[in-house]
């Protein structure tokens, strides 16, 4: 089933968020139970017996067949979950394995009888343990098994949820509209049994039966004793087995000298071009400041190897932000000249605040990175700052969400600076990415390990900081044109 | 092509400039040093932006330049070949850079055409032609005072000639045309029809209104006037050079010191990139000479052909086609025919 798209999310004004499709109809329906947390452990034994047959087609008709049995003569296995088959007194037990084992040899869910242990499930362990079956061969079946059903989504995990739904189905307990495109549900479910390998018409029932699987959730409460204890078992079971991304630079030395010289020599071009041209133009000051701003931080990414980093993220975000404010002020400009001087100001009333704020606070900064002489001055140094506002907002009271959209960057802002975001502000998916290593054990419900080691290193920078580098002095030339060495220079490196 | 700041910050020198030059349209004999003075102060002001863009703007020998002459004299439609080769041009200001041996008059009557030529320019071709003062602000006049003496010792067969050498030994103008021989002075006053480098010489001083002198007055006459063109020459050479840009030379001698010198300085290969320089020199003089500019009568039209029929274009690949290096013996002829064959698939008036 493919994933919605961005445009299909509802926009909820009061949780100020987009509700996914999901979500948006089915509340918090949707989320009671999750499929690989909450709802395998009960099925994992249909998992195993899934696995333990190379042919789809012949599990699937055997489980059905017991099934139906099993579901004909205990009705309440219509939701055929483990606690509750293990909550049975032990006759009942002895019955439903007796109608199984009919049809599946035992060996199928003896890798079960490391969970389901002798001193709490006697009749289970008795009846299914065997020589063959250790503890070590069972590890490794469940742990392949649990692989197999972590995604929900995935052909297996849906041929689990498969017989919850065909329990329900033979049992005339689902009800479709006639023309919801299902006009007899069971033909289609034996006709998605029926195979060994999947084509697209049965790959439409999958839809169905996850859907159904999600619905049906809700009708039946966890059962959380039996959950924990599966967690507890299973997670002591199995060793974390960590993996994390090793990213390298992902271009030469060569590539970054030869980038690095043109864009220095554009870059003192230009400081050149305004100090011995256009000393006094604000306009070019500003402009030339936000992008050499931009172009010291790209440095750093070189100087300091910051390609895989999480600071060379920060970056790409900043540069994004330098190059999306030129564009702003260079519109705004043609209907307010002061707009030049109103963002130097903007950025002074900042620092005034902050220098006001160790002043009255009297907090002491000797060795901090802070330099408050120096702050002091950069506030006093065209006005004083008696006449210095401050601006607790962003520039121009916009948000730059709405800026990059007046500018026309609004996928710049949305798909780069919006994900970049996520690392400077400490976010989880910047967490998540870059300090935690996914453990890859499912009976650890795949945990994250914190990075302590700092071994995960994430996809390069380099070509985002270049396409915005690009972009940054693309206006530049616009602006003030460039010389034709330069140009040439710059086609001859595919600029 | 979009806005350039380089080049309008140029054209905005250039419209300061003409009304500055419009002020000094007529003059008297009196004022003409202190009108001088006051252009070359206007240039002093801007040095720093000029410099900029002399560094900026020529790019890969793309720029011609008229330097080392006297003025252009648009009004001769000199225009026509100094604009034939190269995508940009500047014109070395006459004005910030004349000086004559002469009198105060003809040096303010040299002033007045030289200022009126830079009118025309600005007015009527500033978007084509840029006039700076090249070779005032960004000539080192001491290493071109070397070279140009080096140049002139050289022409003697010994080594170690010198001032005090030279003054010594010669007594007469004839005793140093002998010393010179005629192949080694054969570059010199080359714009006369005569065959010894004596009757050549006599006739370029009395073109410029002197008489020649007697004994070791005569000697030094000499060594001035050749040391002014050796000068000239390495104006030009070292303006070319530094900036990557080829000259438009009319003068025969300076013309043929300009090659001497570069096909030296081409004998050694770190300056083997240079010989562009030279090539393009040597095309656009030959064009001057074959060239019969006079009866054309409208610029752009002429322009535009040239550059419909890629003239410059299909002429410099010929060249390096049938591995034309002017700085080779017999490369001048190969450039000739090569342009009388392209002028005539165009229709360009030539002189064959």
């Amino acid at each position: 089933m493919p994933h919605s798209k961005l445009k299909d999310h509802v926009f909820d004004p009061k949780k100020k968020k987009f509700l996914s499709p999901m979500n948006a109809v089915l509340g918090n329906i949707a989320n009671i139970q999750d499929w690989f947390r909450e709802r395998m452990p009960e099925y994992l034994w249909i998992g195993l017996i899934l696995d333990f047959y190379d042919s789809r087609r012949l599990a699937i008709l055997y489980l059905t067949s017991a099934l139906k049995q099993i579901t004909a003569e205990y009705p309440d296995l219509i939701n055929p979950r483990m606690s509750t088959i293990l909550a049975m007194p032990e006759k009942d037990q002895k019955r439903v394995f007796d109608i199984l084992e009919q049809f599946v040899p035992k060996e199928a869910i003896s890798p079960l009888t490391i969970l389901y242990t002798f001193s709490q499930n006697p009749y289970f362990a008795s009846r299914f343990a065997t020589q063959e079956y250790d503890v070590e061969k069972s590890s490794a079946i469940l742990e392949r098994v649990m692989k197999k059903a972590t995604a929900f989504t995935s052909d297996f995990s849906t041929d689990i949820a498969f017989f919850i739904v065909y329990t329900f189905a033979v049992n005339g307990k689902i009800h479709l509209p006639k023309n919801k495109g299902f006009e007899n549900i069971v033909d289609d479910l034996n006709s998605y049994a029926d195979a060994d390998a999947l084509d697209d018409e049965k790959r439409k029932i999958q839809g169905f039966i996850r859907c159904h699987v999600l619905t049906s959730a809700s009708t039946y409460e966890n059962n959380q004793i039996f959950l924990d204890d599966f967690w507890k078992k299973t997670s002591s079971l199995f060793e974390c087995s960590s993996m994390y991304f090793k990213y390298e630079k992902d271009v030469s030395d060569n590539d970054v000298d030869l980038y690095a010289s043109l864009i220095k020599d554009i870059y003192l071009y230009y400081r050149e071009m305004y100090r011995v041209i256009e000393p006094l133009n604000l306009k070019f000051l500003v402009l030339l400041g936000l992008a050499v701003y931009s172009y010291k931080r790209f440095l750093e990414i070189i100087e300091h190897n910051l390609y895989n980093a999480i600071s060379g993220r920060s970056i790409i975000r900043v540069m994004i932000e330098c190059y999306l404010m030129m564009k702003y002020l260079l519109k705004k400009s043609k209907e307010k000249e002061t707009v030049w001087e109103e963002y130097q100001f903007h950025g002074i009333g900042k620092y005034k605040a902050t220098l006001k704020n160790h002043q009255e606070n009297a907090t002491s900064l000797d060795k901090s990175h802070i330099n408050v002489d120096y702050l002091n001055l950069i506030v006093n140094e065209f006005k004083d700052e008696e006449f210095v506002d401050v601006d607790t907002s962003y520039f121009d009271d916009i948000g730059i969400r709405t800026l990059a959209i007046e500018v026309e960057e609004k996928e710049l802002y949305s798909l780069y600076y919006n994900y970049d975001s996520s690392f400077e502000h400490g976010l989880w998916g910047a967490i998540r990415e870059s300090s935690m290593i996914a453990c890859q054990t499912p009976a650890h419900q795949y945990h994250s390990i914190p990075d302590v080691e700092n071994l995960q290193k994430m996809k390069s920078v380099w070509y985002d900081a270049v396409m915005v580098m690009n972009k940054t002095i693309g206006l530049l030339i616009k602006e003030f044109g460039i010389s034709d060495e330069l140009k040439n220079r710059m086609k001859e490196n595919g600029l | 092509m979009g806005y350039n700041l380089l080049i309008e910050s140029m054209k905005k020198i250039q419209q300061e400039y003409l009304i500055l030059l419009r002020k000094y349209e007529s003059f008297d004999v009196e004022e003409v040093y202190s009108i001088q003075n006051e252009c070359q102060i206007f240039w002093l002001r801007h040095k720093r932006e000029i410099d900029f863009f002399i560094n900026n703007y020529p790019y890969e020998f793309d720029t011609c330049v008229f330097i080392g002459g006297m003025y252009l004299n648009v009004a001769s439609k000199s225009l026509y070949p100094f604009l034939t080769f190269g995508k940009k041009h500047l014109v070395d200001d006459p004005v910030a850079l004349l000086s004559t041996n002469g009198s105060k008059e003809y040096f303010a009557e040299y002033l007045k055409l030289a200022i009126e030529d830079n009118i025309d320019i600005i007015q009527n071709h500033g978007d084509q032609v840029l006039i700076l003062p090249l070779s005032y602000l960004f000539v080192d006049k001491e290493l071109c005072e070397i070279g140009a003496k080096n140049s002139f010792w050289h022409l003697f067969p010994e080594e170690g000639m010198n001032e005090d050498e030279y003054g010594c030994r010669f007594h007469s103008l004839d005793e140093v045309i002998e010393c010179i021989g005629e192949e080694r002075g054969r570059c010199l006053f080359l714009k006369y029809e005569k065959t010894t480098l004596k009757e050549r010489y006599l006739e370029h001083l009395d073109l410029m209104g002197f008489s020649v002198l007697d004994g070791k007055d005569g000697v030094m006459q000499f060594y001035g006037m050749c040391m002014g063109l050796f000068l000239q020459t390495m104006v030009v050479m070292t303006f070319c050079t530094h900036y990557w840009v080829f000259p438009f030379i009319r003068d025969h001698s300076l013309f043929g010191c300009f090659c001497l010198l570069m096909k030296n300085m081409l004998k050694q290969k770190k300056f083997a990139k240079l010989k562009t320089s030279l090539n393009k020199a040597v095309m656009l003089k030959l064009f001057y000479g074959l060239f019969v500019y006079e009866e054309l009568e409208n610029l752009d039209d002429y322009l535009k052909m040239l550059n419909d029929s890629n003239f410059e274009t299909m002429v410099f690949d010929r060249m390096q086609e049938e591995n034309v290096e002017c700085s080779e013996s017999g490369s001048f002829a190969k450039v000739n025919t090569i342009l009388i064959e392209e002028m005539h698939k165009r229709n360009i008036p030539c002189v064959v």
